[in-house]
């Protein structure tokens, strides 16, 4: 581990953070940006992010995605309330929806466990809301073939709860 | 380095059963069963990627995700997969009558019995928590009482207490008493909307909303000092929307948290009231967080007197038919309609305004510029497009000294007639910094070529502001197309949005 690399800092002074995924790719990162994750806030804190940060259950193409949006949302936080702002505000959303529509199944769900695992709130509910628009105005087949969920119910189960909540399944 | 270890390995313990501690792709579905496939470990990402994947997404996070569904469909997910079964139950429950799928099949007291029906079902279905329940205001009081008594709703955070009209007129009867437990929640509501109920008479001004955020009343009779006595005891309100509302003649606006303002008033006066129990007055005495003050009628002679609000940033709908709201500002700056009366003092808060206008009038809307000199945003809808706006030789001598900071301006109604041009040419020209200026047109007016022709008829390559983009547009949506409805505020939480104004479709 090169301790020298991972202690490198930026023009501004700002410290910077190696991130490092499953697959052994390394993210150099400033603080605030990394500090968007509570996880890695709370290691940061902890002063125990000095060799790097190793993240074994995201990979590194999942990571890429979680940088490049940390790094748009980074001034977020910081500059709050400032209305010089608006217009990267109005960029920011447009970042967002095309990150979160063009995500296929696979990725969108790992990305959810990158956030979750990470601590990323803004990140994981947008993700979130995704899947949760995907499903709104569907049937449970729909559902179900939208996102490969196999039915393990015995028909007589699935009548059974058809039943149970007869004023969801009425058409 | 151990450091580091420790705290990776004390996150994975908070991540749940789901995930296992090494490489994601380890985390292979837990029904795959056939030993061909056991046998692909190289494959096994590829493998998850086609199969279920969202199943094994830890149960927080599908709860999470099924919180964010209609009622309906997070019900239904109980069927797709046993991992579903239990998870709605345990989600907190939203139970929004507006989603439940009954709509199709009845019409009148038969929807109304049906919605009734489905209520109760979910209520006794689901063991609550009930985050946020919204129900009909036109349902019978006891079968109101029945729901807002199950123990599912304890602790409610949001209630939503709706009339239903679809745009309808009230009923010429007075509103009925609330049902009598509406009010136990008081103490943990974050939002509540009360339609369709007398206030007169129940004790509203003796409870206390420490926890709510965002108060709506409509269609609701209270008096004027119980209004008072409940804005006071809401000591966290941020957004409050008064619509066609009546027991009260003023309003006076006391409030260290308020920041947005909602008021419509009746469209029409209620005969069988006295004139002293209608909305006339409303005073802004002393509201230092208040940003939005919206006056959501067309019609209307409300008088609005802004005293203290140092934040205010936002006006609309500002108005000139009927007699138009009379606005001061401080004690000598008035408007009338959309005319400044007098001018001492300069709003220079202000950024955003909207104006609906009769007829397009360059004249006064240069007069409101120069009474808010610091606007930004400025929304414009008018019914006729007749008219005179020539201004190159009346207002010569004028542009050079007034500095206009327009970034964004929205034209409605735009039909590229030659007032219209004349007007929009105005910020064409002169508008330094303008960003974006978009012309709504009427689908009717559009034809092909029409943008063409507009681009040089308002001398686009002339622009003053070379950055500034131009958007011809004949999206329609409800707010485009009601000239009755200035602003697309339909609820106490639209009024939370940053630019109220702004078409959110």
């Amino acid at each position: 581990m090169a301790a020298a690399a991972a202690e490198a800092t930026i023009d501004g002074g700002g410290k910077m953070i190696i991130l490092i995924s499953a697959d052994g790719k390394r993210f150099e990162v400033t603080e605030a940006v990394a500090s968007q994750s509570q996880l890695i806030s709370n290691m940061i804190e902890d002063d125990c992010t000095e060799n790097g940060v190793r993240l074994p259950n995201v990979d590194g193409d999942i990571l890429t995605m979680v940088v490049d949006y940390c790094n748009m949302h980074a001034g977020d936080a910081a500059a709050d309330g400032d209305t010089t702002k608006a217009s990267s505000t109005e960029e920011l959303k447009k970042f967002d929806a095309e990150l979160v529509q063009a995500l296929e199944n696979p990725v969108l769900f790992k990305l959810i466990l990158a956030a979750n695992f990470l601590n990323i709130k803004s990140l994981l509910d947008m993700t979130c809301q995704r899947v949760a628009d995907m499903m709104s105005g569907k049937t449970p087949e729909q559902m179900r073939e939208t996102f490969s969920i196999e039915n393990d119910f015995t028909p007589e189960e699935e009548a059974a709860i058809r039943q149970e909540n007869a004023w969801a399944f009425d058409d | 380095m151990g450091h580091v270890k420790k705290s990776v390995l004390v996150a994975h313990e908070s991540h749940g059963e789901v995930n296992p501690p090494e490489k994601e792709g380890g985390g292979s579905p837990k029904r795959r069963r056939t030993e061909a496939e056991e046998e692909e470990e190289d494959d096994g990402d590829e493998e998850a990627a086609a199969g279920d994947l969202i199943g094994n997404l830890p149960d927080d996070i599908l709860r999470d995700i099924i919180a964010r569904l209609p009622t309906r469909e997070a019900c239904t997910t109980q069927v797709l997969a046993k991992r579903w079964r239990h998870l709605w139950r345990s989600t907190p429950l939203r139970l929004d009558y507006r989603s439940l799928p009954l709509r199709r099949h009845n019409k009148g007291n038969a929807l109304a019995v049906a919605v009734a029906g489905v209520i109760s079902a979910v209520l006794s279905a689901h063991p609550g928590p009930c985050r946020c329940l919204c129900v009909p205001a036109d349902s019978s009081r006891d079968t109101v009482d029945t729901w807002l008594r199950s123990a599912a709703v304890d602790n409610l955070q949001e209630l939503e207490f709706l009339s239903n009209r679809g745009g309808a007129p009230p009923p010429p009867s007075p509103p009925p008493p609330p049902p009598v437990s509406l009010f136990r929640f008081s103490y943990t509501l974050h939002i509540a909307t009360i339609s369709r109920c007398d206030l007169q008479h129940t004790t509203v001004h003796e409870l206390r909303f420490p926890r709510l955020k965002h108060l709506g009343l409509e269609d609701v009779t209270i008096t004027e000092a119980s209004l008072h006595a409940m804005i006071a005891r809401c000591p966290l309100l941020e957004c409050l929307l008064l619509a066609r509302s009546v027991g009260f003649r003023r309003v006076r606006i006391n409030s260290p948290s308020l920041r947005s303002l909602g008021v419509l008033v009746a469209r029409r006066r209620i005969a069988a009231l006295p004139r002293q129990t209608q909305l006339e007055e409303i005073i802004v005495e002393d509201a230092p967080l208040l940003e939005k003050l919206l006056d959501l009628a067309v019609h209307n002679n409300l008088r609005l007197s802004v005293i203290s609000a140092p934040k205010l940033e936002t006006i609309g709908c500002l108005t000139d038919r009927w007699f138009g709201p009379r606005i001061m500002f401080g004690t000598t700056t008035v408007f009338k309609g959309v005319s400044v009366v007098r001018l001492t003092e300069a709003v220079r808060t202000v950024r955003i305004l909207a104006i609906n206008m009769f007829v397009l009038n360059l004249a006064k809307v240069i007069d409101l510029m120069r009474c808010f000199p610091c606007l930004e945003k400025l929304y414009l809808k008018c019914c006729l497009s007749n008219g005179n706006n020539y201004w190159r030789c009346e207002y010569q001598t004028l542009i050079k000294i007034l500095d206009i900071r327009l970034k964004t301006v929205e034209l409605e109604n735009y039909r590229g007639t030659k007032p219209q041009i004349d007007f929009a040419q105005f910020f064409v020209l002169n508008a330094k910094v303008l960003e974006s200026m978009k012309f709504v047109v009427k689908s009717e007016d559009y034809y092909d070529g029409f943008v063409a022709k507009q681009h040089k008829m308002l001398q686009l390559d002339k622009r003053a502001s070379r950055c500034a983009r131009f958007k011809f547009t004949t999206d329609r949506c409800h707010h485009h197309a009601d000239p009755e409805c200035p602003i697309d505020i339909e609820h106490v939480q639209d009024l939370s949005f940053t630019d109220p104004f702004e078409c959110r479709c």
